[in-house]
């Protein structure tokens, strides 16, 4: 059976489909893709279904020796990739052959990155979803000596075939809405959440990520312990001491810490990819807004598919148009049965 | 604090995210409270709204996420609005089964019913009835898969949480703290006390339906000894409640 088997990790990899959809009210966190346009990007360049799971790293990187041939493809925060030492281009499809060694190592755009493979990957699948969720024990965890499966019987797919950048890795604009608690703060609280700015931490794991108020800070409210109420991703939380987190895929399901606002759903990406040190801000939009953009962001995941491209360029621009690579995947040049 | 935070009224529909609304039913937390999210569960369940995604009970409050792509949200809070004041078909509140569950009081099993005693004045054996005699109700499931909260303990068990958050909650595991109790289902971190541990989990990973309990479920919780805890099958309650 074909499988690409981890030689080496150098950070935080589990493995990530959409998620555990309908269990939160058993205390089931949602999890999935931190990025979930990026996980769709992989899905769209292997021509697969917007349900298969990918390999999701947070900065770091790892190695991995292929047994058998299959066709993969990259996206999310750009990394340097090489198979047999030979760079590839991100965010595109290439195909790998027994025995070639791939190398994925984090650039400096974006924090998120995922390796997809054809069919998605075959690993443990519980309460619907291969999402690892550590904490509970959930889902396969990737580690060294871990062969990664491809689910599809066919494991070719067309090579060479890249998407455009996509353009949210430098906002500095999350876009929010006001939430249940949103009144529990103080005015001044309220218009300082958005007149002001704040820096991104790094700390941060896919639970949440905490965020720094600059040259000012949020009243906690102190004296007022809220019972647990649920939680959805984006949630802007203020804990009894003050310390402020973005909520993300993997939050607990209720929690009892006030919540001042939520990030919209259509910027939760720029969230996940957002660099440690990144001085941001708030822009406070109406519940009417974060749907319209919610209905783009789905219409150009849905139509990703239209933008895919194959990576050769127009051949009246190629110097060299006989010894040209109009591929990106590097080949071993002989023939291979993949066994 | 605004002025107006005060004068909300109850139950009060708020949008959560763009993707939901979060109905609250009261201020803190209180059985009949609790009985308002439970009733509201059973009606959305009743309602079955296909463009509802998941519909989430917590202990006085209530989530319901939509798909907007299917839906408009403002039709979402008309209807959550209307839902809210349409009478019940039937008593929501009593269908939920009633489990019994062993629980070992004893040795390790318990680390923490000494300092209850110690806090409430009240003798190990004392405890153990008065823990056993509760009619409880599943209020909610929250924190970590499977893990159950009960309501409501008597006064007596009106003990803060501890200090240190350090302990380690096995599964089965059964705390108190504020008169509330906690059944677990996976191994938690907790600043909750460690009373009993139950040879039942409600949490199973490889079979559906993967839970025990539903929001609305009544316990009654009943002692065994050591030697009974390790002879329990813990198969044989989901057998037993036909939850296959």
């Amino acid at each position: 059976m074909a499988s690409l088997e981890i030689l080496e990790l150098l950070g935080p990899v589990t493995i990530q489909d959409k998620g555990r959809v309908g269990y939160q009210r058993f205390g089931v966190p949602r999890g999935g893709a931190m990025d979930y346009y990026a996980l769709a990007e992989g899905q769209t360049l292997l021509g697969d279904e917007l349900e298969t799971a990918a390999l999701e790293f947070q900065f770091g990187g790892g190695t991995f020796v292929s047994h058998g041939t299959m066709t993969l493809a990259t996206s999310g925060g750009p990394m340097e990739v090489l198979v047999d030492h030979k760079p590839l281009t991100w965010r595109s499809t290439f195909t790998i052959y027994p025995s070639q060694i791939l190398q994925m190592r984090k650039t400096q755009l974006g924090i998120y990155s995922y390796l997809h493979f054809p069919g998605g990957i075959e690993s443990t699948k519980i309460i619907g979803s291969r999402s690892t969720h550590i904490a509970s024990g959930l889902g396969d965890v990737p580690e060294v000596g871990y062969h990664l499966i491809p689910l599809s019987e066919n494991l070719s797919r067309e090579e060479g075939l890249t998407l455009p950048e996509p353009d949210y890795f430098n906002i500095k604009t999350l876009r929010i809405v006001y939430g249940p608690h949103s009144k529990l703060f103080s005015d001044s609280d309220l218009d300082n959440l958005t007149l002001k700015r704040f820096r991104m931490s790094s700390s941060r794991n896919r639970m949440g990520a905490r965020i720094i108020p600059i040259d000012w800070t949020i009243s906690a409210l102190t004296g007022k312990t809220l019972v647990s109420d649920p939680i959805v991703a984006g949630d802007i939380q203020v804990a009894a001491d003050g310390t402020t987190a973005i909520l993300l895929a993997e939050s607990q399901p209720t929690g009892g810490y006030p919540r001042i606002a939520s990030v919209i759903t259509s910027d939760l990406p720029m969230v996940a990819q957002m660099q440690p040190d990144t001085e941001f801000q708030f822009q406070l939009v109406s519940n009417r807004e974060a749907q319209i953009e919610f209905r783009k962001i789905s219409d150009r995941i849905r139509n990703l598919s239209h933008s895919l491209k194959p990576l050769v360029r127009d051949p009246f621009q190629m110097h060299d148009l006989l010894h040209y690579n109009f591929i990106s995947g590097v080949t071993k040049g002989e023939d291979n049965d993949g066994n | 604090m605004n002025a107006n935070t005060d004068q909300m009224e109850f139950p009060r529909i708020s949008p959560l995210g763009d993707q939901a609304f979060m109905v609250t039913f009261g201020d803190g937390y209180s059985v009949e409270t609790n009985a308002k999210v439970l009733e509201f569960d059973r009606k959305l369940a009743i309602e079955n709204s296909p463009w509802i995604v998941e519909v989430v009970p917590a202990i006085r409050s209530i989530m319901v996420r939509v798909d907007p792509l299917c839906m408009e949200m403002e039709k979402v809070e008309q209807f959550l609005f209307e839902l809210l004041s349409k009478p019940f078909p039937d008593k929501a509140i009593d269908q939920g089964r009633t489990f019994e569950i062993p629980v070992c009081y004893e040795n390790e099993f318990g680390p923490d019913l000494e300092y209850i005693a110690t806090r409430t004045g009240l003798n190990k054996e004392k405890l153990k009835e008065l823990h056993c005699s509760c009619n409880l109700r599943v209020a909610c499931l929250g924190f970590a898969p499977g893990l159950t909260y009960l309501a409501q303990l008597p006064e007596e068990f009106k003990i803060p949480r501890k200090e240190s958050y350090n302990a380690t909650a096995l599964p089965g595991s059964i705390l108190v703290a504020n008169r509330q109790t906690v059944f677990t289902a996976t191994e938690i971190p907790t600043g909750w006390s460690i009373i009993g541990r139950s040879p039942v989990i409600g949490f199973r990973i490889d079979q559906s339906p993967h839970f025990l309990l539903q929001p609305g479920d009544k316990i009654r919780f009943y002692p065994i000894s050591e030697e009974e805890y390790s002879n329990f099958n813990p198969a044989q309650i989901w057998d037993e409640y036909g939850i296959t």
